[in-house]
């Protein structure tokens, strides 16, 4: 019996820690409080009550005649009143209410599946980076970044409506259902989008939303750079079905029209000259990457070397090259050489 | 010159022109069209405000018309520089100690574009703090 004592008192101490804290503070929630060691109730008090003797009888659960149950549960006051006592669930806590003990479950079991897809994801998200690119290119104009984009999607939202205008909206809705297609693709292709960029967001490019249309161009063709220059040696034809913009299509047209073969060869290596530039173009203005040149001291006849890539200039003073420091400066600009160790290289690669 | 450049008159239009620009530096020349230094550093402004307008835009403030940020951003030198992105402010280290603002006057152009590329790159890559190319501790005042 006294045994039993001991444990109810340790399950009310699940709260004993706040009613201690109320004691010393005179609070709303004192008024609930009492020295419950004073104030219980003696099992041995209670009269009448029996060991239980049969747990079933015929299926049917017999409840011995005894308070154990009762006292699991709470407890007896000296006046006989019964207390449910404080356990710890009605401690709440909305953080651990709102945990979805389901899904963590899930995830334990999954863990191991998520770590043996993260060793092989290399590959196929290089691919999948690909038809990103390609599909984003669908939902941009010449010279937009994306963010630009998607605030031209988006945004015409602007200002919210005030209720009057809401009002006057609503009524009439049925007039302009081909503005609220317009309004409503627009949005389609806002969620595409964003949600393509977020793709490759965390991939880790965190430069996606400042990607522009012709930087997309690009790194596609660095994509088929580097599946095709094996295969193809300087046939325009393989580089064409990858170009966005379809040179090729020029051709094809001429032979319809029936054009002489030969004529229909000079216009293809004049697109291949045409495509070939354009890339180069394209690598000058879209990537817009910055070469440097540097020499040892800074006196005009020393000599100049360069240009390099940021990223080489970056891993050098990184690995302490430049440790001494060198002077610098960007490749096309006049300006004057800057201590390589006031450059951060970081800022342009 | 300094008649090219656009002014701000009020707190207000220097609030809205830091806050609305959202791909640029905007840089602010806070000082008096009259006084020296600042013709000297307008000069400069103009000639590289052409050059510099894909990546950042200049407005000038006279600190006596709008006294509303002398003592935030302690305007109490002739001409002060700042600048800001996207409603930030980017410092710079100058080697000179204030790294808040360049408060002297600037005579090379290409110097001063360095500068602001430096502040904007590195705002664009999220740095409140840049160091500028050049190291000013020995020249000019300090």
């Amino acid at each position: 019996m006294s045994k039993r004592k001991v444990q109810f008192d340790d399950s009310a101490g699940g709260s004993g820690d706040s009613t201690r804290r109320f004691k010393e503070k005179h609070s709303l929630d004192s008024d609930e409080e009492y020295d419950e060691k004073e104030e219980l109730l003696d099992e041995d008090d209670i009269e009448g009550q029996e060991e239980g003797t049969v747990d079933y009888d015929e299926g049917i659960r017999i409840t011995p005649f005894n308070m154990r149950e009762e006292m699991e549960e709470g407890h007896f006051d000296k006046d006989g009143m019964y207390i449910f006592s404080k356990d710890k669930n009605q401690i709440k806590d909305e953080w651990m209410d709102n945990i979805d003990w389901q899904k963590i479950k899930e995830t334990e079991d999954g863990g191991k599946m998520e770590t043996q897809s993260d060793d092989s994801d290399d590959e196929p998200e290089r691919l999948d980076l690909k038809s990103i690119y390609s599909q984003m290119l669908e939902y941009l104009k010449p010279g937009e970044t994306i963010t630009k984009a998607l605030r031209r999607l988006g945004g015409n939202k602007g200002k919210p409506m005030s209720s009057a205008q809401r009002w006057k909206a609503k009524k009439q809705k049925t007039e302009e259902t081909e503005e609220d297609e317009k309004a409503a693709k627009d949005r389609e292709n806002f969620l595409a989008l964003t949600g393509l960029a977020d793709k490759v967001l965390q991939d880790g490019n965190m430069e996606v939303y400042e990607m522009t249309l012709e930087k997309l161009n690009y790194e596609l063709k660095k994509f088929d750079k580097g599946n095709k220059r094996v295969t193809v040696p300087a046939d325009a034809t393989d580089d064409d079905a990858l170009d966005m913009f379809a040179d090729d299509f020029d051709k094809n047209e001429a032979d319809k029209i029936g054009k002489d073969f030969e004529n229909t060869n000079n216009e293809d290596t004049k697109d291949d000259k045409d495509s070939k530039k354009q890339e180069e173009k394209d690598e000058t203005t879209s990537s817009n990457e910055v070469m440097w040149e540097f020499k040892w001291a800074d006196k005009e006849d020393e000599e100049i070397h360069g240009p390099h890539s940021s990223d080489e200039m970056l891993k050098w003073s990184e690995e302490g090259f430049f440790k001494s420091g060198v002077f610098c400066r960007k490749v096309g600009t006049q300006s004057q050489f800057y201590s390589s160790r006031r450059i951060d290289f970081d800022l342009y690669t | 010159m300094s008649y090219m450049l656009q002014h701000l008159h009020n707190g207000w239009q220097v609030d809205q022109a830091i806050l609305s620009e959202e791909d640029r530096v905007v840089i602010i020349r806070f000082g008096h069209d009259w006084d020296p230094t600042c013709m000297v550093m307008d000069e400069t402004l103009y000639k590289c405000a052409e050059k510099m307008k894909n990546f950042a835009v200049i407005f000038l403030v006279d600190i006596s018309e709008v006294p509303d940020f002398n003592k935030m951003y302690e305007l109490y030198d002739p001409c002060t520089i700042m600048f800001f992105y996207r409603n930030k402010h980017i410092m710079i280290d100058l080697g000179t100690g204030n790294n808040n603002k360049i408060n002297w006057a600037m005579e090379d152009v290409q110097e001063f574009i360095d500068i602001v590329e430096t502040v904007f790159r590195g705002a664009r890559k999220g740095r409140g703090l840049v160091i500028s190319p050049k190291d000013y501790s020995t020249k000019y005042r300090y």
